[in-house]
């Protein structure tokens, strides 16, 4: 696995290009005020937003609001999309200010049943069960980093993004992505405590 | 297509350490992964660490329990009913609606000046004349001519009329005329000629 990925990296996979070709046209639709195509688009990006929204906060009640404020400022700010960037990468810079805004102003204790949930629900299998475990494990992990730091992590480990699209989300230098995702993994590793290698 | 390595600055080993994570999702540039591969193959702790990695991506937690996507959006669409304000319009659409009015403003200027062009010509016949008034208050009728008109053609028509030309051009290109009998039937044999596209008596039907 290792010698694979030491391997040089192919050009990226025309799927990511055709996926956002069809996001274009949907911004497009969306702009001449298409709901129909603002739906399409809303169905696309709740689980991708939801996911990283839960990432990044364990709060439900943040991220179903901060999902929809974030998509309601996609349907109104539509015709300020440049095509600079992707669209995914501005759906996910809005996602981003819009959770780092309500962390800011709810100020709650964080709500842990979310992650203890997670580790008991759907219990089966043992191999299932360890793997819901490790889950758990990493996102109370995740869960010591700041929010700016899990940002970082999430959208490398779990969305697969290069630094350069993540620094146009999180709207920094690129280096400073490289210092926050240097400092998260380190955090990581301390509060894992070799637990995910002794599962692995 | 063969990478071309680029050697990493200062500390190889701590611009390698911060390059990890993408080497793992596989989003590092050809050259950048190159560079870091050749330091990661003779590391052991890299190797490790890349290891590790690539284990955390695979357990990627699913996150707190996102909301039905069908409920979800109802709520999101009720409360763009609630806030239906005009969006912005493209620029090529506000241009082309600039544009329009501007078309129509023009239009609807140039209208105006005929009609006052117009209603000036048609007003009605003054009472009073001065010795030294325009011929303008000769005129009996008014005419137009056709615009591939020859002039030998027009000048046959006025003459066969026994008509001249008191006025004009106006603003629509008519002529101010004086005829002798500006009778229903000299108008009818004025307007059978071939230059002569329109004609109209001045006088109303009392005074003629």
């Amino acid at each position: 696995m290792l010698r694979k990925l030491l391997a040089p990296s192919q050009a990226p996979p025309s799927p990511r290009r055709s996926a956002d070709a069809h996001d274009q046209s949907l911004m497009a639709s969306i702009v001449a005020r298409d709901l129909r195509a603002f739906e399409a688009l809303y169905r696309i990006y709740h689980p991708r937003l939801a996911r990283f929204l839960g990432l990044v906060t364990p709060r439900p009640t943040i991220i179903e609001e901060a999902l929809n404020d974030t998509m309601l400022v996609v349907w109104r700010r539509a015709a300020t999309y440049s095509g600079e960037c992707k669209v995914s990468t501005w759906i996910f810079a809005i996602a981003y200010r819009t959770v780092l805004k309500a962390l800011r102003t709810q100020d709650e204790p964080v709500d842990a049943t979310g992650v203890d949930e997670l580790a008991c629900e759907d219990a089966g299998p043992e191999q299932a069960a360890i793997r819901q475990q490790t889950q758990a494990t990493l996102a109370s992990a995740l869960d010591t980093l700041s929010a700016e730091q899990r940002a970082v992590v999430v959208l490398t480990y779990f969305h697969d993004l290069a630094y350069a699209e993540i620094a146009r989300i999180v709207d920094c230098p690129v280096d400073t992505v490289k210092t926050r995702m240097f400092h998260g993994r380190r955090r990581l590793r301390a509060a894992l405590h070799g637990r995910l290698e002794a599962s692995s | 297509m063969n990478a071309r390595i680029v050697r990493l600055g200062g500390d190889e080993h701590q611009a390698a350490q911060q390059l990890l994570p993408w080497l793992a999702n596989g989003t590092l540039g050809k050259a950048e992964a190159a560079e870091v591969g050749e330091h990661v193959a003779h590391c052991s702790a890299c190797q490790a660490d890349l290891a590790a990695q690539i284990h955390w991506r695979t357990l990627a937690p699913d996150g707190a329990a996102p909301a039905d996507v069908d409920r979800a959006w109802a709520a999101l669409r009720a409360r763009l009913d609630v806030a239906a304000s005009p969006a912005p319009r493209p620029a090529a659409l506000q241009w082309w609606r600039q544009g329009l009015q501007l078309a129509v403003a023009v239009q609807a200027a140039v209208i105006l000046v005929m009609a006052f062009a117009l209603a000036w010509v048609l007003r009605p016949a003054e009472t009073y004349r001065a010795l030294g008034s325009a011929a303008v208050v000769d005129a009996n009728a008014i005419v137009v001519f056709r615009a591939d008109a020859t002039q030998a053609e027009t000048s046959g028509a006025l003459r066969s009329a026994g008509a001249r030309i008191v006025g004009g051009p106006t603003a629509v290109d008519a002529y101010l005329l004086r005829l002798p009998e500006p009778t229903a039937a000299a108008l009818a044999r004025l307007r059978a000629e071939r230059a002569v596209a329109r004609v109209e008596s001045l006088q109303s039907e009392a005074a003629r």
